[in-house]
Protein backbone atom coordinates (compact mmCIF):
# COMPACT_ATOMS: atom_id res chain seq x y z
CA UNK A 1 0.00 0.00 0.00
CA UNK A 2 1.50 3.15 -0.84
CA UNK A 3 0.35 6.63 0.35
CA UNK A 4 -0.71 9.56 -2.73
CA UNK A 5 2.02 11.92 -2.95
CA UNK A 6 -0.90 14.55 -1.08
CA UNK A 7 -1.37 12.59 1.89
CA UNK A 8 1.01 13.31 4.88
CA UNK A 9 4.13 11.04 5.29
CA UNK A 10 3.54 10.92 8.93
CA UNK A 11 0.49 11.46 10.52
CA UNK A 12 -0.54 10.87 14.56
CA UNK A 13 -4.12 11.57 16.15
CA UNK A 14 -4.36 11.63 19.44
CA UNK A 15 -1.61 9.41 20.62
CA UNK A 16 -1.29 8.93 24.09
CA UNK A 17 1.05 6.76 26.27
CA UNK A 18 1.33 6.04 29.27
CA UNK A 19 3.62 4.22 31.50
CA UNK A 20 1.74 2.56 34.69
CA UNK A 21 0.30 5.94 36.00
CA UNK A 22 2.56 8.27 34.32
CA UNK A 23 1.33 9.68 30.96
CA UNK A 24 4.25 10.47 28.92
CA UNK A 25 1.65 11.39 25.69
CA UNK A 26 -1.85 12.86 26.69
CA UNK A 27 -2.74 12.89 22.75
CA UNK A 28 -0.59 14.42 20.81
CA UNK A 29 -1.56 15.48 17.28
CA UNK A 30 -0.08 16.42 13.64
CA UNK A 31 1.09 15.81 10.26
CA UNK A 32 4.12 15.62 8.58
CA UNK A 33 3.74 16.84 5.33
CA UNK A 34 5.49 14.68 2.66
CA UNK A 35 9.32 15.80 1.53
CA UNK A 36 9.33 18.14 3.98
CA UNK A 37 12.22 18.38 6.75
CA UNK A 38 10.20 18.52 9.48
CA UNK A 39 11.28 20.06 13.10
CA UNK A 40 9.65 18.12 16.08
CA UNK A 41 10.80 20.61 18.66
CA UNK A 42 10.49 20.49 22.32
CA UNK A 43 12.16 20.57 25.92
CA UNK A 44 13.40 17.48 27.57
CA UNK A 45 10.83 15.26 28.45
CA UNK A 46 8.38 16.73 26.15
CA UNK A 47 7.58 13.17 25.19
CA UNK A 48 9.53 13.69 21.34
CA UNK A 49 11.46 10.06 21.58
CA UNK A 50 8.31 8.19 22.77
CA UNK A 51 6.59 8.97 19.99
CA UNK A 52 9.25 8.44 17.51
CA UNK A 53 9.59 4.80 19.54
CA UNK A 54 5.63 4.62 18.87
CA UNK A 55 6.18 4.73 15.03
CA UNK A 56 9.33 2.87 14.72
CA UNK A 57 7.23 -0.04 17.01
CA UNK A 58 9.42 0.28 19.56
CA UNK A 59 6.72 1.33 22.11
CA UNK A 60 3.13 0.31 21.80
CA UNK A 61 0.77 3.73 22.13
CA UNK A 62 -1.93 3.27 24.88
CA UNK A 63 -4.47 5.15 22.70
CA UNK A 64 -5.04 6.78 19.27
CA UNK A 65 -3.71 6.01 15.73
CA UNK A 66 -0.20 6.48 13.86
CA UNK A 67 0.53 6.23 10.42
CA UNK A 68 3.98 6.23 7.89
CA UNK A 69 3.33 6.33 4.47
CA UNK A 70 -0.72 5.34 4.58
CA UNK A 71 0.66 2.41 6.98
CA UNK A 72 -0.81 1.87 10.70
CA UNK A 73 2.47 1.63 12.56
CA UNK A 74 0.72 -1.05 14.86
CA UNK A 75 -0.84 -3.29 12.14
CA UNK A 76 1.74 -2.89 9.66
CA UNK A 77 4.61 -2.47 11.85
CA UNK A 78 7.11 -4.64 9.58
CA UNK A 79 6.28 -2.76 6.66
CA UNK A 80 6.99 0.88 8.12
CA UNK A 81 10.12 -0.24 9.38
CA UNK A 82 11.15 -1.59 5.78
CA UNK A 83 10.37 1.93 4.53
CA UNK A 84 11.61 4.00 7.15
CA UNK A 85 15.33 4.72 8.24
CA UNK A 86 15.00 5.22 12.16
CA UNK A 87 18.23 7.35 13.97
CA UNK A 88 17.95 6.04 17.77
CA UNK A 89 19.26 8.96 20.19
CA UNK A 90 21.71 6.82 21.27
CA UNK A 91 22.30 4.43 18.57
CA UNK A 92 24.25 1.00 19.48
CA UNK A 93 25.22 -1.85 17.33
CA UNK A 94 26.78 -5.47 18.16
CA UNK A 95 30.08 -4.19 19.44
CA UNK A 96 32.10 -6.90 17.63
CA UNK A 97 31.03 -5.57 14.57
CA UNK A 98 32.95 -3.08 12.44
CA UNK A 99 31.52 0.21 10.61
CA UNK A 100 31.41 -1.74 7.28
CA UNK A 101 29.49 -4.41 9.28
CA UNK A 102 27.15 -2.62 10.67
CA UNK A 103 26.15 -1.88 7.25
CA UNK A 104 25.97 -4.61 6.32
CA UNK A 105 24.15 -6.28 8.54
CA UNK A 106 21.50 -3.76 8.20
CA UNK A 107 20.93 -4.41 4.44
CA UNK A 108 20.70 -7.92 5.07
CA UNK A 109 18.33 -7.54 7.53
CA UNK A 110 16.45 -4.52 5.46
CA UNK A 111 16.61 -7.40 2.07
CA UNK A 112 18.85 -5.03 -0.34
CA UNK A 113 21.78 -5.13 -1.55
CA UNK A 114 24.81 -3.91 0.04
CA UNK A 115 25.17 -0.28 -0.31
CA UNK A 116 28.28 -0.11 2.62
CA UNK A 117 30.74 1.74 0.09
CA UNK A 118 28.37 4.65 -1.28
CA UNK A 119 26.57 5.24 2.10
CA UNK A 120 30.35 5.15 3.69
CA UNK A 121 31.49 7.70 1.09
CA UNK A 122 28.14 9.99 1.81
CA UNK A 123 28.92 9.90 5.76
CA UNK A 124 32.61 10.73 5.24
CA UNK A 125 33.56 7.36 6.53
CA UNK A 126 35.24 5.82 4.15
CA UNK A 127 38.58 5.40 6.02
CA UNK A 128 36.83 4.07 9.08
CA UNK A 129 35.54 1.10 7.47
CA UNK A 130 37.30 -1.72 9.54
CA UNK A 131 37.21 -0.04 12.44
CA UNK A 132 35.20 -1.72 15.08
CA UNK A 133 31.90 0.58 16.02
CA UNK A 134 33.46 0.75 19.80
CA UNK A 135 36.20 2.81 18.67
CA UNK A 136 34.35 5.82 16.91
CA UNK A 137 34.29 9.26 18.15
CA UNK A 138 30.52 10.51 19.11
CA UNK A 139 30.50 12.40 15.64
CA UNK A 140 31.81 9.18 13.84
CA UNK A 141 29.37 7.19 15.76
CA UNK A 142 26.25 9.42 14.73
CA UNK A 143 27.51 9.33 11.05
CA UNK A 144 27.23 5.84 11.16
CA UNK A 145 23.63 5.94 12.42
CA UNK A 146 22.80 8.31 9.68
CA UNK A 147 24.54 5.76 7.46
CA UNK A 148 22.48 3.23 9.05
CA UNK A 149 19.06 4.91 8.71
CA UNK A 150 19.51 5.24 4.64
CA UNK A 151 20.53 1.79 4.00
CA UNK A 152 17.87 0.74 1.20
CA UNK A 153 17.21 4.14 0.22
CA UNK A 154 13.88 4.84 2.84
CA UNK A 155 11.42 6.99 1.98
CA UNK A 156 11.21 8.56 5.20
CA UNK A 157 13.63 9.29 7.78
CA UNK A 158 13.03 9.26 11.69
CA UNK A 159 16.17 10.83 13.25
CA UNK A 160 15.73 11.36 17.24
CA UNK A 161 18.26 14.17 17.75
CA UNK A 162 20.92 13.81 15.03
CA UNK A 163 23.46 16.42 16.30
CA UNK A 164 22.91 15.85 19.88
CA UNK A 165 26.46 15.75 21.28
CA UNK A 166 28.63 16.65 18.59
CA UNK A 167 30.98 19.22 18.77
CA UNK A 168 30.25 21.89 16.54
CA UNK A 169 32.28 21.00 13.44
CA UNK A 170 30.88 17.45 14.05
CA UNK A 171 27.26 19.46 13.94
CA UNK A 172 27.94 20.77 10.81
CA UNK A 173 28.49 18.58 9.01
CA UNK A 174 25.64 16.18 10.12
CA UNK A 175 22.91 19.19 9.23
CA UNK A 176 24.75 19.31 6.04
CA UNK A 177 24.03 15.86 5.35
CA UNK A 178 20.54 15.94 6.15
CA UNK A 179 20.65 19.36 3.98
CA UNK A 180 21.68 17.08 1.36
CA UNK A 181 19.16 14.20 1.90
CA UNK A 182 15.93 16.73 1.89
CA UNK A 183 15.33 15.81 -1.86
CA UNK A 184 15.44 12.04 -1.15
CA UNK A 185 12.96 11.74 1.61
CA UNK A 186 11.35 12.67 3.86
CA UNK A 187 12.88 13.94 7.41
CA UNK A 188 10.61 14.11 10.45
CA UNK A 189 13.63 14.44 13.09
CA UNK A 190 13.65 15.77 16.98
CA UNK A 191 15.69 18.39 18.38
CA UNK A 192 16.01 21.21 20.91
CA UNK A 193 18.71 22.93 19.11
CA UNK A 194 16.91 26.12 17.21
CA UNK A 195 19.65 26.86 15.28
CA UNK A 196 19.47 23.69 13.99
CA UNK A 197 15.90 24.04 13.33
CA UNK A 198 16.28 27.54 11.91
CA UNK A 199 18.76 25.93 9.42
CA UNK A 200 16.78 22.87 8.16
CA UNK A 201 13.24 22.67 8.66
CA UNK A 202 10.49 24.04 6.52
CA UNK A 203 8.19 22.50 9.09
CA UNK A 204 8.13 22.47 12.97
CA UNK A 205 6.07 21.01 15.48
CA UNK A 206 6.23 22.14 19.52
CA UNK A 207 5.71 19.70 21.77
CA UNK A 208 5.35 20.82 25.02
CA UNK A 209 4.44 17.62 28.46
CA UNK A 210 3.12 15.55 25.82
CA UNK A 211 1.30 17.86 23.62
CA UNK A 212 1.54 19.64 20.08
CA UNK A 213 1.18 23.38 21.42
CA UNK A 214 1.93 24.81 17.65
CA UNK A 215 2.60 22.90 14.15
CA UNK A 216 2.79 24.63 10.57
CA UNK A 217 5.76 26.23 8.37
CA UNK A 218 8.48 27.71 9.91
CA UNK A 219 7.34 30.97 7.90
CA UNK A 220 4.46 31.24 9.75
CA UNK A 221 6.11 31.40 13.19
CA UNK A 222 8.87 33.38 12.04
CA UNK A 223 6.90 36.25 10.04
CA UNK A 224 3.51 35.27 11.56
CA UNK A 225 0.58 33.86 10.08
CA UNK A 226 -2.58 36.58 11.41
CA UNK A 227 -0.35 38.88 13.59
CA UNK A 228 2.93 40.72 12.40
CA UNK A 229 5.29 43.09 13.63
CA UNK A 230 7.11 45.91 11.23
CA UNK A 231 9.72 48.09 11.43
CA UNK A 232 9.06 51.45 10.23
CA UNK A 233 11.44 55.16 9.92
CA UNK A 234 9.82 58.04 9.71
CA UNK A 235 11.64 61.60 8.74
CA UNK A 236 10.79 65.04 9.91
CA UNK A 237 9.24 66.51 12.46
CA UNK A 238 5.56 65.06 11.58
CA UNK A 239 6.93 61.69 12.87
CA UNK A 240 6.04 61.72 16.55
CA UNK A 241 2.08 62.47 15.47
CA UNK A 242 2.03 59.89 12.89
CA UNK A 243 3.24 57.47 15.25
CA UNK A 244 -0.33 58.69 17.81
CA UNK A 245 -2.27 58.58 14.85
CA UNK A 246 -1.01 54.79 13.91
CA UNK A 247 -1.40 53.64 17.36
CA UNK A 248 -5.04 54.97 17.58
CA UNK A 249 -5.87 52.56 14.42
CA UNK A 250 -7.70 49.16 15.48
CA UNK A 251 -5.92 46.77 14.02
CA UNK A 252 -2.64 47.89 15.51
CA UNK A 253 -1.82 46.43 18.80
CA UNK A 254 1.02 48.45 20.09
CA UNK A 255 3.49 51.00 18.75
CA UNK A 256 6.53 51.13 20.23
CA UNK A 257 8.68 54.60 20.04
CA UNK A 258 12.54 54.25 19.93
CA UNK A 259 12.99 57.77 18.87
CA UNK A 260 14.68 59.43 16.05
CA UNK A 261 11.51 58.50 13.75
CA UNK A 262 11.81 54.69 14.96
CA UNK A 263 9.19 52.22 16.22
CA UNK A 264 8.14 48.81 16.55
CA UNK A 265 4.27 48.21 15.72
CA UNK A 266 3.10 45.33 16.18
CA UNK A 267 -0.23 44.29 14.68
CA UNK A 268 -3.17 41.98 14.94
CA UNK A 269 -4.43 41.71 11.43
CA UNK A 270 -1.51 40.91 9.14
CA UNK A 271 -3.09 41.11 5.56
CA UNK A 272 -5.01 44.88 7.60
CA UNK A 273 -1.41 46.13 7.89
CA UNK A 274 -0.38 45.26 4.71
CA UNK A 275 -3.21 47.43 2.99
CA UNK A 276 -3.42 50.05 5.33
CA UNK A 277 -0.21 51.14 7.48
CA UNK A 278 1.51 52.82 5.01
CA UNK A 279 -1.36 54.72 3.38
CA UNK A 280 -2.50 56.01 7.30
CA UNK A 281 0.93 56.61 8.24
CA UNK A 282 1.12 59.45 4.86
CA UNK A 283 -2.40 60.92 5.87
CA UNK A 284 -1.07 61.62 9.29
CA UNK A 285 2.10 63.72 7.78
CA UNK A 286 4.51 60.63 8.03
CA UNK A 287 7.36 60.57 5.52
CA UNK A 288 8.00 57.13 5.77
CA UNK A 289 11.71 56.43 4.86
CA UNK A 290 11.72 52.78 5.74
CA UNK A 291 8.86 50.17 6.34
CA UNK A 292 9.36 46.92 6.46
CA UNK A 293 8.16 43.30 8.28
CA UNK A 294 10.44 41.91 11.04
CA UNK A 295 11.12 38.38 11.61
CA UNK A 296 10.29 37.07 14.90
CA UNK A 297 13.33 35.31 16.34
CA UNK A 298 12.85 31.23 16.72
CA UNK A 299 14.25 31.54 20.13
CA UNK A 300 11.77 34.38 20.97
CA UNK A 301 8.67 31.78 19.85
CA UNK A 302 9.82 29.24 21.39
CA UNK A 303 10.26 30.14 24.67
CA UNK A 304 6.99 31.88 24.40
CA UNK A 305 5.28 28.43 23.48
CA UNK A 306 6.86 26.01 26.04
CA UNK A 307 7.12 28.83 28.63
CA UNK A 308 11.06 29.47 28.63
CA UNK A 309 10.66 25.90 30.34
CA UNK A 310 13.09 23.20 30.04
CA UNK A 311 11.30 20.37 30.71
CA UNK A 312 12.33 17.12 32.91
CA UNK A 313 16.08 16.17 32.27
CA UNK A 314 16.23 13.09 30.86
CA UNK A 315 13.71 11.95 28.57
CA UNK A 316 15.13 9.09 27.91
CA UNK A 317 15.78 8.39 31.29
CA UNK A 318 11.81 8.18 32.06
CA UNK A 319 11.00 6.06 29.18
CA UNK A 320 13.23 3.23 30.14
CA UNK A 321 12.28 3.80 33.88
CA UNK A 322 8.84 3.24 33.68
CA UNK A 323 9.35 0.88 31.27
CA UNK A 324 10.60 -1.18 33.84
CA UNK A 325 8.85 0.04 36.27
CA UNK B 1 19.99 5.33 -4.78
CA UNK B 2 17.32 3.21 -4.38
CA UNK B 3 18.26 -0.33 -2.51
CA UNK B 4 17.37 -2.91 -5.04
CA UNK B 5 15.52 -5.80 -3.46
CA UNK B 6 18.09 -8.83 -3.19
CA UNK B 7 15.37 -11.33 -2.71
CA UNK B 8 11.91 -10.51 -1.86
CA UNK B 9 11.47 -7.25 -0.63
CA UNK B 10 7.81 -7.99 0.34
CA UNK B 11 9.38 -10.52 2.83
CA UNK B 12 7.45 -10.27 5.90
CA UNK B 13 7.45 -13.85 7.55
CA UNK B 14 7.62 -13.19 11.28
CA UNK B 15 11.40 -14.87 10.94
CA UNK B 16 12.92 -13.37 8.29
CA UNK B 17 16.41 -12.42 9.80
CA UNK B 18 16.45 -15.09 12.12
CA UNK B 19 19.93 -16.88 10.50
CA UNK B 20 21.57 -13.67 9.79
CA UNK B 21 20.93 -12.99 13.38
CA UNK B 22 22.03 -15.91 14.80
CA UNK B 23 25.59 -15.81 13.12
CA UNK B 24 25.83 -12.37 14.63
CA UNK B 25 25.15 -13.66 18.07
CA UNK B 26 27.40 -17.08 16.92
CA UNK B 27 30.30 -14.54 16.14
CA UNK B 28 29.51 -12.63 19.53
CA UNK B 29 30.63 -15.69 21.10
CA UNK B 30 32.96 -17.36 19.30
CA UNK B 31 36.15 -17.56 19.51
CA UNK B 32 36.94 -15.52 22.57
CA UNK B 33 33.66 -16.30 24.94
CA UNK B 34 33.58 -19.84 24.51
CA UNK B 35 37.03 -20.42 25.26
CA UNK B 36 37.25 -18.60 28.16
CA UNK B 37 34.09 -20.61 28.66
CA UNK B 38 35.85 -23.88 28.21
CA UNK B 39 39.21 -22.58 30.38
CA UNK B 40 36.87 -22.58 33.68
CA UNK B 41 34.80 -25.21 33.12
CA UNK B 42 37.79 -27.88 32.46
CA UNK B 43 39.81 -28.10 35.26
CA UNK B 44 36.91 -28.27 37.74
CA UNK B 45 35.96 -31.39 35.59
CA UNK B 46 39.55 -32.68 35.81
CA UNK B 47 40.36 -31.47 39.37
CA UNK B 48 37.29 -33.27 40.63
CA UNK B 49 37.72 -36.80 38.92
CA UNK B 50 41.26 -36.76 39.59
CA UNK B 51 40.58 -35.65 43.56
CA UNK B 52 38.00 -38.52 44.00
CA UNK B 53 39.47 -40.88 41.62
CA UNK B 54 42.38 -41.57 44.31
CA UNK B 55 40.23 -43.45 46.41
CA UNK B 56 41.36 -46.40 46.65
CA UNK B 57 38.67 -49.56 46.00
CA UNK B 58 36.20 -47.09 44.60
CA UNK B 59 35.03 -48.24 40.68
CA UNK B 60 35.86 -45.53 38.52
CA UNK B 61 32.20 -45.57 36.88
CA UNK B 62 30.88 -44.51 40.33
CA UNK B 63 33.90 -42.11 40.51
CA UNK B 64 32.96 -40.73 37.24
CA UNK B 65 29.22 -40.55 37.34
CA UNK B 66 30.20 -38.27 40.61
CA UNK B 67 32.37 -36.27 38.74
CA UNK B 68 29.87 -35.64 35.92
CA UNK B 69 27.02 -34.97 38.22
CA UNK B 70 29.65 -32.05 40.02
CA UNK B 71 30.50 -30.37 37.19
CA UNK B 72 27.14 -30.15 35.36
CA UNK B 73 26.47 -27.96 38.65
CA UNK B 74 29.72 -26.35 37.87
CA UNK B 75 28.16 -25.70 34.41
CA UNK B 76 24.62 -24.94 35.65
CA UNK B 77 26.37 -21.85 37.58
CA UNK B 78 28.91 -20.80 34.67
CA UNK B 79 26.19 -20.75 32.17
CA UNK B 80 23.97 -18.85 34.19
CA UNK B 81 26.72 -16.50 35.08
CA UNK B 82 27.68 -15.68 31.22
CA UNK B 83 24.75 -16.08 29.59
CA UNK B 84 22.48 -13.33 32.02
CA UNK B 85 23.22 -10.89 29.63
CA UNK B 86 22.21 -12.33 26.61
CA UNK B 87 18.87 -10.11 26.71
CA UNK B 88 19.22 -7.92 29.30
CA UNK B 89 22.34 -6.17 28.17
CA UNK B 90 21.07 -5.93 24.35
CA UNK B 91 18.39 -3.98 25.98
CA UNK B 92 19.96 -2.11 27.95
CA UNK B 93 22.90 -1.15 25.23
CA UNK B 94 20.18 -0.15 22.81
CA UNK B 95 21.72 -2.76 20.64
CA UNK B 96 17.99 -4.68 20.99
CA UNK B 97 16.29 -1.61 20.20
CA UNK B 98 18.16 -0.64 17.25
CA UNK B 99 18.18 -4.41 15.80
CA UNK B 100 14.08 -4.33 15.95
CA UNK B 101 13.75 -0.68 14.28
CA UNK B 102 14.98 -2.93 11.53
CA UNK B 103 12.01 -5.13 9.29
CA UNK B 104 12.77 -8.24 11.94
CA UNK B 105 10.23 -9.21 14.39
CA UNK B 106 11.14 -9.43 18.23
CA UNK B 107 10.28 -13.14 18.27
CA UNK B 108 13.06 -13.13 15.23
CA UNK B 109 15.50 -11.52 17.56
CA UNK B 110 15.33 -13.48 20.68
CA UNK B 111 15.13 -16.78 18.75
CA UNK B 112 18.45 -15.71 16.61
CA UNK B 113 20.12 -14.88 20.17
CA UNK B 114 19.02 -18.02 20.88
CA UNK B 115 20.43 -20.29 18.38
CA UNK B 116 23.45 -18.23 18.00
CA UNK B 117 24.08 -18.53 21.60
CA UNK B 118 23.03 -22.32 22.30
CA UNK B 119 25.94 -23.98 20.05
CA UNK B 120 28.77 -21.68 21.21
CA UNK B 121 27.72 -22.18 25.11
CA UNK B 122 27.04 -25.89 24.39
CA UNK B 123 30.30 -25.97 23.16
CA UNK B 124 32.21 -23.76 25.54
CA UNK B 125 31.20 -25.24 28.54
CA UNK B 126 30.83 -28.54 27.72
CA UNK B 127 32.02 -30.41 24.88
CA UNK B 128 34.92 -28.90 23.98
CA UNK B 129 36.21 -29.55 27.80
CA UNK B 130 34.44 -32.96 28.21
CA UNK B 131 35.97 -34.34 25.13
CA UNK B 132 39.53 -32.69 25.88
CA UNK B 133 39.05 -34.39 29.79
CA UNK B 134 38.23 -38.04 28.22
CA UNK B 135 42.16 -39.17 27.97
CA UNK B 136 42.57 -37.47 31.40
CA UNK B 137 39.91 -39.03 32.88
CA UNK B 138 40.99 -42.92 30.94
CA UNK B 139 44.26 -42.04 32.34
CA UNK B 140 42.45 -41.50 36.06
CA UNK B 141 40.62 -44.75 35.12
CA UNK B 142 43.58 -46.66 35.47
CA UNK B 143 44.18 -46.74 38.88
CA UNK B 144 47.79 -47.64 39.01
CA UNK B 145 48.98 -45.20 37.08
CA UNK B 146 50.37 -41.82 38.22
CA UNK B 147 48.66 -38.84 37.32
CA UNK B 148 50.28 -36.64 34.34
CA UNK B 149 51.15 -36.42 31.00
CA UNK B 150 52.76 -39.71 31.01
CA UNK B 151 49.89 -41.52 32.04
CA UNK B 152 47.73 -39.82 29.72
CA UNK B 153 49.55 -40.71 26.94
CA UNK B 154 50.18 -44.09 28.23
CA UNK B 155 46.14 -44.30 28.51
CA UNK B 156 45.75 -43.35 25.02
CA UNK B 157 47.87 -46.30 23.64
CA UNK B 158 46.12 -48.95 25.36
CA UNK B 159 42.49 -50.15 25.11
CA UNK B 160 40.31 -48.10 27.39
CA UNK B 161 37.49 -49.93 27.33
CA UNK B 162 39.12 -52.67 29.41
CA UNK B 163 38.68 -50.34 32.65
CA UNK B 164 35.75 -51.53 34.56
CA UNK B 165 33.52 -48.40 35.01
CA UNK B 166 35.15 -45.96 32.23
CA UNK B 167 32.21 -45.37 29.44
CA UNK B 168 33.23 -46.32 25.88
CA UNK B 169 33.40 -42.63 24.06
CA UNK B 170 30.11 -42.99 22.74
CA UNK B 171 28.84 -43.05 25.96
CA UNK B 172 30.55 -40.48 27.39
CA UNK B 173 29.17 -38.01 23.88
CA UNK B 174 25.81 -39.17 25.09
CA UNK B 175 26.72 -37.99 28.80
CA UNK B 176 28.17 -35.02 27.53
CA UNK B 177 25.15 -34.03 24.93
CA UNK B 178 22.83 -34.24 27.65
CA UNK B 179 24.76 -32.27 30.03
CA UNK B 180 24.68 -29.81 26.93
CA UNK B 181 21.26 -29.66 26.51
CA UNK B 182 21.15 -28.75 29.98
CA UNK B 183 23.11 -26.22 29.54
CA UNK B 184 20.92 -24.99 26.48
CA UNK B 185 17.68 -25.04 28.67
CA UNK B 186 19.30 -22.77 31.11
CA UNK B 187 20.24 -20.31 28.50
CA UNK B 188 16.89 -20.48 27.39
CA UNK B 189 15.65 -19.81 30.65
CA UNK B 190 17.51 -16.51 31.17
CA UNK B 191 16.43 -15.64 27.64
CA UNK B 192 12.96 -15.53 29.57
CA UNK B 193 14.12 -14.04 32.59
CA UNK B 194 15.94 -11.18 30.72
CA UNK B 195 12.89 -10.56 27.86
CA UNK B 196 11.45 -8.77 31.22
CA UNK B 197 14.50 -8.12 33.60
CA UNK B 198 17.31 -5.34 33.26
CA UNK B 199 19.30 -6.05 36.46
CA UNK B 200 21.73 -8.38 36.85
CA UNK B 201 21.48 -9.49 40.50
CA UNK B 202 17.92 -9.96 39.75
CA UNK B 203 18.61 -12.23 36.44
CA UNK B 204 21.60 -14.05 38.52
CA UNK B 205 18.99 -14.53 41.26
CA UNK B 206 16.34 -16.25 39.05
CA UNK B 207 19.00 -18.27 37.41
CA UNK B 208 20.18 -19.42 40.35
CA UNK B 209 16.45 -20.37 41.14
CA UNK B 210 15.66 -22.26 37.73
CA UNK B 211 18.70 -24.42 38.34
CA UNK B 212 17.84 -24.86 42.20
CA UNK B 213 14.30 -26.19 40.95
CA UNK B 214 16.02 -28.43 38.90
CA UNK B 215 18.08 -29.96 41.59
CA UNK B 216 15.34 -29.96 44.00
CA UNK B 217 13.29 -32.43 40.93
CA UNK B 218 15.96 -34.55 40.77
CA UNK B 219 16.17 -35.39 44.33
CA UNK B 220 12.14 -36.07 44.39
CA UNK B 221 12.94 -38.22 41.67
CA UNK B 222 10.71 -36.87 39.36
CA UNK B 223 13.39 -36.03 37.28
CA UNK B 224 12.38 -38.22 33.98
CA UNK B 225 9.63 -35.25 32.35
CA UNK B 226 11.81 -32.45 33.87
CA UNK B 227 16.05 -31.53 32.02
CA UNK B 228 17.53 -31.79 34.97
CA UNK B 229 17.18 -35.33 33.89
CA UNK B 230 20.73 -34.97 32.39
CA UNK B 231 21.56 -35.06 36.08
CA UNK B 232 20.65 -38.40 36.39
CA UNK B 233 21.43 -39.23 33.11
CA UNK B 234 25.13 -39.30 33.37
CA UNK B 235 25.59 -41.94 35.89
CA UNK B 236 26.97 -44.54 33.73
CA UNK B 237 25.05 -47.79 35.60
CA UNK B 238 21.82 -45.93 34.16
CA UNK B 239 22.33 -44.99 31.00
CA UNK B 240 21.03 -48.33 29.96
CA UNK B 241 17.97 -48.23 32.15
CA UNK B 242 17.29 -44.84 32.02
CA UNK B 243 16.07 -43.89 28.45
CA UNK B 244 18.15 -41.83 26.67
CA UNK B 245 15.91 -40.14 24.23
CA UNK B 246 12.96 -39.25 26.66
CA UNK B 247 15.59 -36.90 28.64
CA UNK B 248 16.49 -35.16 25.13
CA UNK B 249 13.41 -34.66 24.49
CA UNK B 250 12.55 -33.43 27.51
CA UNK B 251 15.71 -31.38 27.85
CA UNK B 252 14.56 -30.09 24.25
CA UNK B 253 10.95 -29.44 24.94
CA UNK B 254 11.68 -27.46 27.83
CA UNK B 255 14.30 -25.09 25.91
CA UNK B 256 11.44 -24.90 23.44
CA UNK B 257 8.66 -23.71 25.46
CA UNK B 258 11.18 -21.55 27.58
CA UNK B 259 12.27 -19.34 24.32
CA UNK B 260 8.62 -19.57 23.23
CA UNK B 261 7.59 -17.89 26.13
CA UNK B 262 10.86 -15.25 26.33
CA UNK B 263 9.86 -14.74 22.45
CA UNK B 264 6.17 -13.75 23.46
CA UNK B 265 7.22 -11.65 26.90
CA UNK B 266 9.85 -9.50 24.31
CA UNK B 267 7.17 -9.00 22.03
CA UNK B 268 5.34 -6.69 24.90
CA UNK B 269 8.13 -5.06 26.09
CA UNK B 270 8.81 -1.34 25.87
CA UNK B 271 12.33 -0.82 24.13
Amino acid sequence: MSASSTAPAIEFHSLRKSFGRTEVLPGVTTEVPTHSVFGFLGPNGAGKSTTMKILMGLLRPTSGTARVLGLDVERDSLEVRRRVGYLPQSPAYPSHLTVAGVLGLAAKLRGVADQTDSLLETVGLTDRADRRVQGLSGGEAQRLGLAQALVGDPDVLILDEPSAGLDPAGRREVLGLLDDLRTRATIFYSTHLLDDVARLSDTIAVLVRGEVVADGPIDQFTIGDTSSTWQVRLDGPTAAAAFETLARQPWVASVDCAGSGVATVDTIDRTTAEHELLPVLREAGGHVAELRPTRRSLEDIYFSLTGGTNGADGEDGTDEGQADG
Amino acid sequence: MKGRPMADRSRSTAFAGVGTLAMVELRRWLPRRAIVLAVASLPILLFVTFALGGEADTPFGEVLAVALTGWSIVVVLVVVGTSQGVLADAVEDGTAAWTVSMPVTRKAYVLAKFVGAAPAIALGAVIVPGLVAYPFLAASADANSEFGAVAVIDALQRDTSAYAGLPSLGEYAIMLSLIALLAVYLLAMMLLFGSRLTSAAALLGFGLASAAVLIVFNGLGIEEGTPGVAFVAVLPNRLEELAVVPALVASAAWSACAVVIAAWSFDRRPL
